[in-house]
């Protein structure tokens, strides 16, 4: 790792840039933003704004060609060949829910089954359990092994012939396992379910390639990596959503209207209902550029050294127990301190040296919960932090113990 | 636009501030209290945080308080000094100081209570006013609850 500085230097985001003190650790719950982001938001609404799939005039027509474009890019940057199988959601949260209400509620039934893992994130975990209450289906949760990976032999054994999902992230968002996706998405198939995937701490990390990982369907949200807030994806196989009923009514979801009865749109549109974000899908696509123009595979490599590096040195202080130690992690660390130290505190004293941290259960209460805590201390690092920043927090922490010493 | 020195010396700390670190190490009342004739609990939902407030009232005062927590030091120092303080208190003159904090934390002008000065450096950490205002929560609960019996 080259000791000049990060990979996506602080200058590309103007809020890094104009905060040179900030450290910021916590892009796990939402990356910051590059300029090329901003500026393709901006370009969009100065020179293209219009409502696409309307309007014969030359303006609609060029931002429908641009929200197209948009998908096309995003597609190309999953690997995904066909770029219609990505419906644009608000995020994580909103594609999950809707692929539960739209094929949960038509292909679930009473005594079929819903199999989560103890790892998920409340988004992956709430829209099953509440699906299984309404269809009367039993939701079961697959445990971990003490190194907060997911337990394979017992999924297996829950994976039963009347189970319709397996839902399970991509990378732990509180402790930051990235599951053996392949493996978990087999076990689905081999009893005829779904395997649906929580892309939202996989996506600004590393390839995503669906074909690879062998899911059914993946959703991410864009503001965690590098886009804007309030767009999102939902991709799923084609014959998947093809099957799907909307789960919205409105315009642009519909290809004829009468008293009668509405013929729906084809996929993904009958997915998106209304006027779309199409600035928001526009600064995705930039994100995705800019992930490309860094480079995928160079993202994964200085995130990995600069995780291997934050955890050694964590580990190396005596008082701080990391909290998840899977084999294959992405560069997520969670921790707690000892002498009874609450990472509330802990996230405070470091935000007065300028340090952004996360405390809680990061939205994952079943997970954090059951590997003994109350909540945890968490750092997340992207391609923008710097092995000066990990020995910031380092220093950050010795004034922690210093002051509750 | 730069950022505020994260160590500017003018930024008033809690975790800087004598008063509450020594009830945050050494805190005063915290056990059960089976004597108790009130008992109040409150409960920090985003962060699991909990405090449990018993009282022994009569005639109208608080004639002893105890408290149990599970929470970070601003929770427990406030409990702290909330029980150490309160003996003597009528009931409504508890409310009244439970609800001047809560007013004192967000407003300038308001004054904190004679005795909780040093809450005053926690108005700069929005983030910790409900760490703050958890023991208050479970004593109002307390004295809005019929007698234990």
């Amino acid at each position: 790792m080259s000791a000049a500085g990060p990979i996506a230097p602080r200058a590309d985001f103007p809020l890094l840039a104009a905060q040179p003190a900030l450290r910021y650790l916590d892009s796990a719950a939402t990356s910051q933003k590059p300029r090329v982001v901003l500026d393709a938001m901006r370009r969009y609404y100065e020179t293209e704004n219009a409502n696409p799939h309307r309007g014969a005039y030359a303006l609609a027509a060029a931002a429908t060609v641009a929200y197209a474009r948009a998908r096309e890019t995003i597609a190309r940057f999953l690997g995904a060949d066909d770029a219609e199988t990505l419906v644009f959601t608000r995020g994580t949260t909103e594609s999950i829910n809707l692929l539960a209400a739209a094929w949960g509620r038509a292909n679930v039934c009473a005594g079929d089954r819903i199999v989560v893992t103890r790892l998920e994130h409340h988004a992956n975990f709430v829209p099953w359990q509440q699906l299984a209450i309404e269809q009367g289906a039993e939701f079961r949760i697959c445990e971990l092994t003490p190194d907060g990976e997911v337990d394979l032999d017992q999924l297996r054994a829950l994976a039963t012939p009347n189970t319709k999902v397996v839902a399970f992230g991509h990378v732990s968002n509180a402790i930051g396992t990235i599951n053996a996706v392949p493996d978990i998405a087999a076990i689905a198939h081999r009893v005829g379910a779904i395997a649906v995937c929580d892309g939202a701490q996989g996506a600004p990390h590393m390839r995503v390639e669906f074909d690879r990982l062998g899911v059914d369907a993946y959703a991410f949200s864009g503001h965690k990596m590098f886009g804007p807030t309030g767009i999102g994806v939902l991709w799923a196989r084609r014959e998947l959503l093809e099957a799907m009923p909307p789960h919205q009514g409105g315009g642009d979801m519909i290809l004829s209207v009468s008293f009668e009865r509405s013929t729906y749109n084809e996929v993904p549109y009958r997915f998106e209902a209304g006027t779309p974000h199409i600035a928001g899908a526009i600064g995705l696509a930039a994100a995705a550029r800019y992930m490309d123009s860094v480079g995928l595979d160079r993202i994964a490599t200085y995130e990995g050294e600069l995780l291997a590096y934050a955890t050694r040195a964590l580990s190396a202080i005596p008082e701080v127990t990391l909290v998840g130690t899977a084999p294959v992690k992405a560069s997520v660390l969670s921790f707690v301190m000892g002498k009874g130290i609450h990472p509330h505190d802990i996230g405070s004293i470091l935000d007065q040296e300028g340090i952004a941290i996360r405390a809680g259960f990061h939205c994952a209460q079943p997970v954090v919960e059951r590997l003994g805590h109350a909540a945890t201390a968490r750092a997340s690092l992207a391609f923008y932090n710097t092995r000066t920043e990990v020995d910031r927090l380092v220093a950050g922490l010795a004034k922690v113990l210093e002051i509750f010493g | 636009m730069t950022s505020p020195d994260p160590t500017s010396p003018t930024d008033p700390s809690p975790y800087a501030n004598a008063v509450l670190l020594d009830h945050a190490r050494h805190p005063r009342g915290r056990g059960a209290m089976s004597r108790a004739t009130h008992r109040g609990r409150a409960e920090n939902v985003l962060c699991g945080d909990t405090v449990d407030v018993s009282l022994v009232v009569e005639d109208d005062r608080v004639r002893a308080a105890a408290f149990e927590a599970t929470g970070c030091a601003i929770v427990v120092a406030v409990a702290s000094m909330l029980v150490e303080r309160a003996e003597g208190w009528t009931v409504a003159g508890a409310r009244e100081r439970a609800a001047a904090v809560a007013a004192a934390l967000v407003d300038g002008t308001v004054a904190f209570p004679e005795g909780f000065e040093a809450l005053t450096d926690l108005r700069a950490l929005a983030t910790r006013h409900a760490c703050a205002l958890l023991p208050w929560k479970a004593l109002g609960r307390a004295i809005a609850e019929p007698p234990a019996s």
